[in-house]
């Protein structure tokens, strides 16, 4: 029977945090923390720097301030090793000659050494997120026969192996129909009561109002920061779809 | 059956079958990462490059394969450092520098007095490989195919998802630098064989006939090899007969296998586009 481990969790704290491109500023100066268990979108129109600031947290561009894991500053991509970034369907190439077995064992990687293959244990932790995620009848596939929403399910099965406490998702729910979207944010909660952190980018600000109880409204700076509902009024959607906002200058 | 045997009794014809083997393996083996890192334009460019590297050592009076190595090391060196250019795409970068070195590599090659024949590299000269080359070939191929086979689990993590890759601590960078140094070691292989003009033939050819066949890394990289041998030797037989070149033979023979493979796969292909994938009909018929 397949089931999600209860972890201890990880918090995270994102101090300060600012990323440039030349001289321009994707995100500037953002702080916030995220406990263990907590499931928070992060919303925000296209360029507000939403993957920026996900890419920033899990250590693959440069980028100013502090991000600590429980504490500790994480200063090299070893540090973050149990952060894992779940990508949006445009961002891998869906017809790559992989099985969802065999993606879902690359999660396994960093508790290998070069050239090993999974052993009887790592094989059993992946067939446990494959069941976790529901696609245990479809390990052998291509994944190129997967909906975008099983491909999604897929990724999180991935990060599961990899043992992750933080999920990133990178716009993860875009090109995915409604009612898969609705079981994704379904097994986004089992995560969180099992302990893991979720930060979701997304732009669907009706399904946040719906199903999140935190969110961290960003366009380039963090606007607000609570439940969807209290923060996401008239004054704040101004602010967060404002071209304005959108072209600030590095401080 | 004389007609396989015959091409294959002298000695120099042995050499150059035992050439087109280890070209046959090697090349296909790293073009596969190309194809699917659908970097199949810098088998090419590096393959130009090469000619640069190859006139400096008859300058400077180095072995060739090592000027050949050097080259293509300078080439990725300068496009790890240049490709970050805000206002140029690596393609412009990767055009720029491989014409560089091609162009210095035509002009010493073309002096008089080097005593070497540009032709001999450009369009491959199989028939005169010596034992010391066949020997050194086979060194670098099997260097090369040692490298791919120890890291194919990362290669194939890093080229599917680099995000991933290094989050569970795997050095994309590195990899990528691996795949660079190998394909300069294949390319410099392939010079006695088919030349640079048709070195990207056994790069990508037989891996891009695979892909079309397979699902697998695994099993695209073995149709790929094999594919890349069958193509060599029938070849270098077919350019026996024929007093054909056999680089450019090769090559067709590659071309061929592309497209009864790329045929054959048509209906598949409709058959996809026209219907949603399996695991779509059963969840939401």
């Amino acid at each position: 029977m397949s089931h999600l481990e209860p972890r201890d969790g990880v918090r995270l704290d994102v101090v300060d945090l600012a990323v440039t491109y030349g001289d321009r500023a994707a995100v500037g100066q953002v702080t916030f923390t995220v406990d263990p268990g907590e499931v928070v979108a992060v919303i925000g129109p296209n360029g507000a720097g939403k993957s920026s600031l996900l890419n920033a947290i899990s250590g693959h561009i440069t980028h100013h301030g502090s991000v600590m894991l429980d504490g500790r500053h994480c200063h090299h991509r070893r540090d973050r090793a149990n952060l894992a970034i779940i990508p949006q369907r445009s961002d891998i190439d869906p017809n790559f000659p992989i099985t969802v077995n065999e993606l879902v064992a690359s999660g396994r990687r960093r508790f290998l050494r070069v050239g090993r293959r999974p052993s009887g244990a790592d094989r059993a932790v992946v067939d446990n997120a494959l069941g976790v995620v529901g696609l245990a009848d479809l390990s052998a596939r291509p994944i190129r026969t997967l909906s975008g929403g099983q491909l999604q399910r897929a990724f999180l099965a991935r990060a599961l192996a990899q043992e992750a406490d933080i999920f990133l998702l990178d716009e993860a729910l875009s090109g995915v129909d409604q009612p898969t979207v609705e079981e994704l944010v379904g097994l986004f909660g089992e995560l969180g009561r099992s302990g893991a952190s979720v930060l979701v980018a997304t732009h669907d600000l009706s399904l946040v109002r719906r199903r999140f109880d935190r969110c961290l409204p960003i366009n380039r700076t963090l606007l607000a920061d609570g439940p969807p509902n209290a923060i996401l009024d008239e004054h704040l959607l101004d602010r967060l779809f404002s071209a304005a906002e959108l072209e600030p200058s590095v401080s | 059956m004389n007609w396989l045997i015959d091409p294959f009794r002298s000695e120099f014809m042995q050499f150059a079958l035992a050439t087109a083997l280890i070209v046959g393996v090697t090349a296909p083996a790293v073009g596969v990462w190309l194809v699917l890192r659908r970097l199949a334009y810098l088998g090419d460019a590096l393959s130009h490059a090469t000619i640069g590297g190859v006139g400096v050592a008859y300058l400077v009076g180095i072995p060739l394969l090592v000027g050949g190595l050097i080259a293509g090391t300078v080439m990725g060196l300068l496009m790890a450092v240049l490709e970050r250019h805000e206002r140029l795409g690596g393609d412009a970068i990767v055009g720029t520098v491989e014409t560089g070195l091609f162009a210095i590599g035509l002009i010493i090659l073309s002096r008089n007095g080097t005593g070497v024949e540009l032709s001999h590299f450009l369009f491959g000269q199989i028939t005169t490989v010596t034992g010391t080359e066949l020997v050194v070939n086979m060194a670098l191929g099997a260097t090369v195919l040692a490298a791919l086979w120890v890291t194919r689990l990362d290669l194939k993590m890093a080229t599917f998802d680099h995000r991933h890759a290094t989050s569970v601590g795997i050095n994309v960078g590195g990899l990528r630098l691996l795949l660079m140094v190998t394909l300069t070691a294949a390319v410099v292989v392939s010079l006695s064989t088919v030349g640079v003009l048709m070195s990207i033939a056994l790069l990508v050819i037989p891996p891009a006939t695979a892909r079309l066949v397979t699902e697998r890394v695994a099993t695209m990289t073995t149709v790929a090899i094999a594919d890349g041998i069958a193509v060599s030797v029938i070849g270098l037989i077919v350019s026996y007969h024929l007093g054909t070149p056999p680089g450019a033979t090769i090559a067709l023979v590659a071309c061929a296998a592309f497209t009864v493979a790329f045929t054959a796969t048509v209906p598949r292909r409709i058959n996809c586009e026209t219907k949603p994938p399996a695991a779509l009909r059963t969840i939401h018929p």
